[in-house]
């Protein structure tokens, strides 16, 4: 079974369907059909996943998990949670990312991953809450969801992958019935251009930890067409390792291919290697 | 330059938190409670952190000066070392730190005095013997010296106590540092050495070896004295003529009297970290030599080991006395 992962492997975990719909049309996701407690969409090629959990802690646990089991995400897959937020920091409708999130029940802090040179000028601690904020004791920002999220996607994934974007909505005196579908889905539309601009940045670094679980060269190649006991899959990743980095330029595949049977295929690797 | 700056709320005030922040203006700073939340986690990757590693100040609270594993020294009774550090600046495929930590962030201690007090409590108990110090086996000592101060810091007290040696180990080609002070017999620059083919290859962002070379020459004419180091061995094609040459070129460069020591050692792993680091460098010409040796240690065939050992150490007693020359066991 081939498990290596697809590229561009991202997750998007979203609170409320206004927020989540510019990023569907942006990414042009479809309806994933069948019976589920949290709708999720995805693309044809499968590359992007896209749950809306509804608001609060244990809705974005719940949907989070699902969407995990239902997209057969991995260790490589990047995790996005975006969202309106509430600050008395930063302006409505500036993007933010989050490196610091503190549950305000527990107290406890989680940090994601600084993620160098993205290209979102703002960063800032966000605080979970389990109500809409009105008072904004802190600086930063503040949500319902973060926590949560973070918290269940880090046993997931690759903490360098987990993504927390805030956009905010409101601050101080803001009036919450004011806040409706259409102002929300046009505060997240305004950012996609900066969303899907940060896509090739968390990509490469998915990238980068593919390449660390990536079968060698031509492993499957050679499985295909001789048959190999499981000590002997152990040994010829061994020797197809060696020969990667020893002998990169001889043809591999064009000598092995009058062998018969595993354990010549075997020999010859052992002999060529140790011939140096 | 750095992003990110995490810092202990314990150390916030601390004298050596703020000279250190005093560099990084523009960096963003994030206040933690230990540095446990953010360094070493699971599921973290130290290569993709490796790509720009943000830093961290913290408190160290115990185990500031640690016995050195047996069968390691360069010649003294007592053998102890010390890290104010965590990861370093450089990027060398058989780097253990890769092996060890899930995190490439660099991690600072900046309680200098706690490691200050203990290193004199052991030279007082030790009053009489002679002992050695070793700093740079879990960073480099002397590559952050512009952010740390640590060499600034650490070598007056052993300019008072003559029975004890300090050795930085470092790949480090600068030596300002050096320059400002007064030359001490017990501190030993050691060099970390390997033919400069090989380095190119592998000591990836680290200063090359004719570099290293002459920051060495340089610090021996101002009357330093000068470690060795060639640990780990490496092999590649036409191995002996690389090292030959190498042995060939420090000598021609440097006085043996300003030569302290010598060390030699092969490349070895404990199997764990070898795990992690051969996933991180799979088409690494330098590891598809090694195999598992024992349960525990993944290393060159002992054949292969052993005629590396000799064949060096024959070549190096060609240029300095034997008795500067040490073997670090596997």
């Amino acid at each position: 079974m081939n498990n290596i992962p697809k590229k561009d492997s991202v997750r998007w975990v979203i609170a409320l369907m206004p927020e989540a719909n510019p990023i569907i049309r942006a990414l042009s996701l479809i309806k994933i059909a069948g019976n589920l407690p949290f709708p999720i969409y995805s693309d044809e090629g499968r590359e992007h996943w896209l749950i809306v959990s509804g608001l609060g802690q244990i809705n974005v646990a719940a949907a989070t998990s699902l969407l995990f089991e239902k997209s057969r995400a991995d260790k490589t897959s990047v995790w996005i949670n975006v969202g309106i937020a509430g600050s008395k920091t930063f302006n409505i409708g500036e993007l933010v990312f989050i490196d610091k999130v503190t549950s305000n029940t527990s107290g406890k802090s989680l940090y994601p991953y600084s993620i160098p040179n993205l290209k979102i000028e703002n960063r800032s601690e966000l605080v979970t809450v389990n109500n809409p904020e009105r008072e904004f004791g802190s600086e930063g920002v503040y949500d319902m969801e973060g926590f949560s999220f973070f918290k269940v996607t880090s046993k997931l994934s690759s903490n360098e992958l987990i993504l927390i974007l805030k956009i905010v909505s409101d601050g101080p005196g803001s009036d919450l019935s004011k806040i409706d579908k259409n102002k929300i889905s046009k505060l997240v539309e305004k950012k996609i251009p900066t969303l899907l601009q940060i896509l090739p940045t968390v990509a490469s670094l998915s990238e980068n930890l593919r390449n660390q679980i990536l079968l060698p060269k031509n492993f499957e190649d050679i499985c295909k067409v001789r048959k190999f006991t499981f000590s002997q899959r152990v040994t010829l990743k061994k020797l197809l390792h060696q020969w990667h980095a020893r002998k990169p330029s001889k043809n591999l595949l064009k000598n092995i291919s009058v062998l018969k049977t595993s354990s010549k295929i075997i020999k010859f690797m052992e002999e060529e290697l140790n011939r140096g | 330059m750095i992003e990110t700056i995490y810092i202990e709320k314990e150390i916030e005030d601390s004298p050596k938190t703020i000279q250190i922040l005093r560099k990084f203006k523009n960096a963003r700073k994030i206040s933690i409670d230990r540095y446990g939340e953010i360094f070493n986690k699971k599921n973290q990757n130290f290569r993709v952190q490796k790509i720009k590693p943000n830093l961290i100040l913290a408190k160290k609270h115990k185990g500031f000066v640690l016995p050195t594993p047996e069968g390691f020294g360069i010649g003294d009774q007592k053998n102890f070392y010390f890290s104010h550090m965590y990861n370093c600046l450089y990027d060398c495929s058989y780097c253990f730190l890769q092996g060890m930590y899930s995190s490439a962030n660099y991690l600072i201690f900046v309680n200098f005095e706690d490691f200050k007090k203990e290193i004199k409590e052991i030279m007082e108990r030790n009053f009489g013997q002679s002992i050695s110090f070793f700093s740079g086996y879990d960073c480099d000592s002397v590559a952050m010296e512009s952010v740390t101060n640590f060499i600034d810091d650490f070598i007056p007290i052993f300019k008072d106590h003559e029975n004890a040696l300090i050795e930085l180990r470092t790949k480090s080609a600068q030596t300002r540092i050096f320059e400002k002070l007064e030359p001490i017999s017990n501190c030993v620059i050691a060099y970390s050495l390997m033919p400069e083919e090989t380095a190119l290859k592998l000591d990836k962002k680290a200063p090359s070896i004719s570099l290293r070379i002459a920051a060495m020459k340089k610090l021996s004419v101002m009357g330093w004295k000068i470690g060795l180091r060639f640990d780990p061995l490496i092999y590649s094609e036409n191995w002996r003529i690389k090292y030959q040459n190498l042995f060939k070129e420090i000598y021609s460069d440097i006085k043996e009297e300003s030569i302290h020591s010598v060390s030699l050692g092969s490349l070895r792993f404990p199997k764990a970290y070898f795990n992690k680091i051969f996933g991180y460098h799979r088409e690494e010409e330098v590891f598809s030599h090694m195999d598992i040796k024992s349960e525990n240690v993944v290393s060159y065939d002992k054949a292969l080991e052993n005629e590396m050992n000799t064949f060096c150490k024959n070549e190096l007693l060609k240029y300095c006395n034997e008795k500067k020359v040490f073997n670090c066991y596997s």
